[in-house]
């Protein structure tokens, strides 16, 4: 019995690239390089790091095989972004969502102990929030970045970041009342 | 800047140090030219075997990454099988004499097993030796077997936890490793950096590819495999053997006496028509990858350079 991979699109996969055809490994490889980080990034907050492990490599895998038709994209990092996220949220409900889909606890990043309380309290956000204030906050993309990648308006993501930031304060102020 | 500012900043820092890398040759190589093409289709093998239950490839993998480590060890064997080039061969400081594991003994494979210059093997998936293959290596007076004086572990020979071979790639880039495991002895698994101990000598097969954050492992029982039929079949081409399988997938690396040059796989369709690959050894090793599915069977052939078959292995030994 064949399963099939998940893939943004039903319709049968093109002949792919070769390997022989070395202008498209390079520059497939070094696409893939520079984006795969952040991609794997801004899908951490929804699938946990194990989840956009698997996610991102399915998604550059698919990326691969489309690589003639999404080399030349405007954006193909949003694409791969996209292949990769379909993968990983049909991954999680195929796994019955088996805990995954928050961001890593502080101590299994080894993150400092500054920031133990901070993870529940980003998981309480939306998960619009909860993305846009990782990325903008956490990691420190700015507006235009966050806003290309995801595939959103930048009014959009200033509105999740600071809506998320507004009730992260919030939940941190009663944790700390408490 | 606010204490909360500080405090995401530092929990986007660690999250951001736990990325992981995908090497994307690895994407290629298994997309296009990997297990693929080496089994007569570019993509399916890796989705049968990424869906394996029992975490891919190396068998061991669990949850988490699965996928990546499935690519990653799927690479490095292909690139083995494929005959890029030649690997370099490091022999272990401990172990001046060549060493074969069970079975049958056989000199050093980098002296007299495919030469140093011959030229890498051009395809994975050849039926046949191709014309221009290297001359067949000066056949030996009498052929290794049960009995003879070269090295060989046995069960009162075993030694302490060693590494027993290492391997290169010719980009430098992959990366295999044969490491002997005492009995009772404690190890540490490359995939996951978790102990693992034995009842029983085994062998730990480790491959990786740079850049990629674990290796993948698997386990073989040297001293089971080189009892079981297939190791004395004359003049045994085999010097030790095994396989880890998923219900669809296998990956077996095979350590082959140098007059063995190549390992080819009938694959029997439910037509009734055989698909045959052959994988090419390279400096004594050969890893063979193949699918296994309900409806298909498989047997292994063995061949030296003049294209006479040397042995064949049946599919139940196969499978495992």
């Amino acid at each position: 019995m064949q399963m099939e991979t998940s893939s943004p699109s039903s319709r049968p996969d093109p002949q792919p690239a070769r390997i022989g055809d070395a202008d498209a490994t390079e520059q497939f490889c070094r696409f893939a390089q520079a984006c795969q980080q952040r991609v794997w990034l801004a899908l951490v907050p929804e699938l946990g790091i194990d989840g956009a492990d698997e996610a991102v490599a399915e998604g550059l895998a698919y990326v691969w095989r489309h690589w003639h038709r999404v080399g030349p994209m405007e954006n193909p990092a949003g694409y791969l972004f996209r292949a990769a996220q379909r993968y990983g949220r049909n991954d999680a409900v195929r796994r019955s969502r088996d805990g995954r889909g928050a961001l890593p606890e502080a101590t299994t990043v080894d993150a400092p102990e500054l920031t133990v309380d901070l993870v529940p309290a980003l998981a309480a956000l939306t998960p619009n929030q909860r993305q846009a204030v990782f990325l903008i906050k956490g990691c420190g993309w700015t507006l235009a970045e966050t806003a290309a990648l995801l595939g959103i308006s930048v009014s959009s993501v200033r509105n999740h970041v600071t809506r998320g930031l507004d009730h992260l304060r919030l939940l941190l102020e009663e944790t700390t009342d408490d | 800047m606010t204490d909360l500012d500080v405090r995401l900043a530092a929990y986007g820092a660690a999250v951001t140090r736990s990325h992981r890398p995908v090497d994307p040759r690895a994407i290629v190589a298994v997309e296009v030219d990997g297990v693929g093409s080496a089994a007569g289709d570019p993509r399916t093998p890796l989705r049968t075997l990424e869906r394996s239950d029992d975490g891919g490839v190396a068998g061991r993998t669990g949850t988490g990454g699965r996928r990546r480590r499935a690519l990653l060890a799927a690479a490095a064997s292909v690139a083995i099988v494929a005959g890029t080039g030649l690997w370099t061969q490091h022999q272990s400081s401990d172990h001046a004499e060549p060493v074969v594991i069970g079975g049958t003994a056989a000199s050093d494979p980098s002296e007299e097993g495919v030469p140093d210059n011959a030229p890498p093997v051009a395809s994975p998936c050849v039926a046949q030796p191709a014309d221009d293959a290297p001359e067949p290596a000066p056949a030996p007076s009498a052929p290794p077997g049960p009995g003879s004086s070269a090295p060989v572990i046995g069960p009162e020979d075993e030694g302490p936890q060693r590494v027993l071979a290492q391997y290169t790639s010719p980009d430098g880039d992959r990366h295999l490793s044969v490491t002997f495991i005492p009995a009772n002895a404690h190890a540490v698994d490359p995939t996951c950096q978790t102990p693992v101990q034995f009842d029983r000598p085994m062998l730990q097969f480790a491959w990786s590819v740079t850049g990629m954050a674990a290796p993948a492992a698997m386990y073989l029982d040297p001293h089971e495999l080189s009892s079981t039929a297939p190791f004395d079949v004359s003049p045994g081409p085999v010097a030790s053997a095994g396989s880890t399988s998923s219900p669809n997938f296998v990956v077996m690396p095979v350590h082959v006496q140098p007059q063995v040059a190549s390992v080819q796989v009938d694959v029997r369709q439910q037509d009734g028509s055989v698909l045959a690959e052959s994988f090419p050894t390279v400096r004594g090793y050969a890893a063979v990858i193949a699918r296994q599915r309900d409806d298909v069977a498989s047997d292994l052939r063995y061949y030296d350079t003049a294209g006479n078959l040397l042995g064949t292995l049946d599919r139940r030994w196969f499978i495992g």
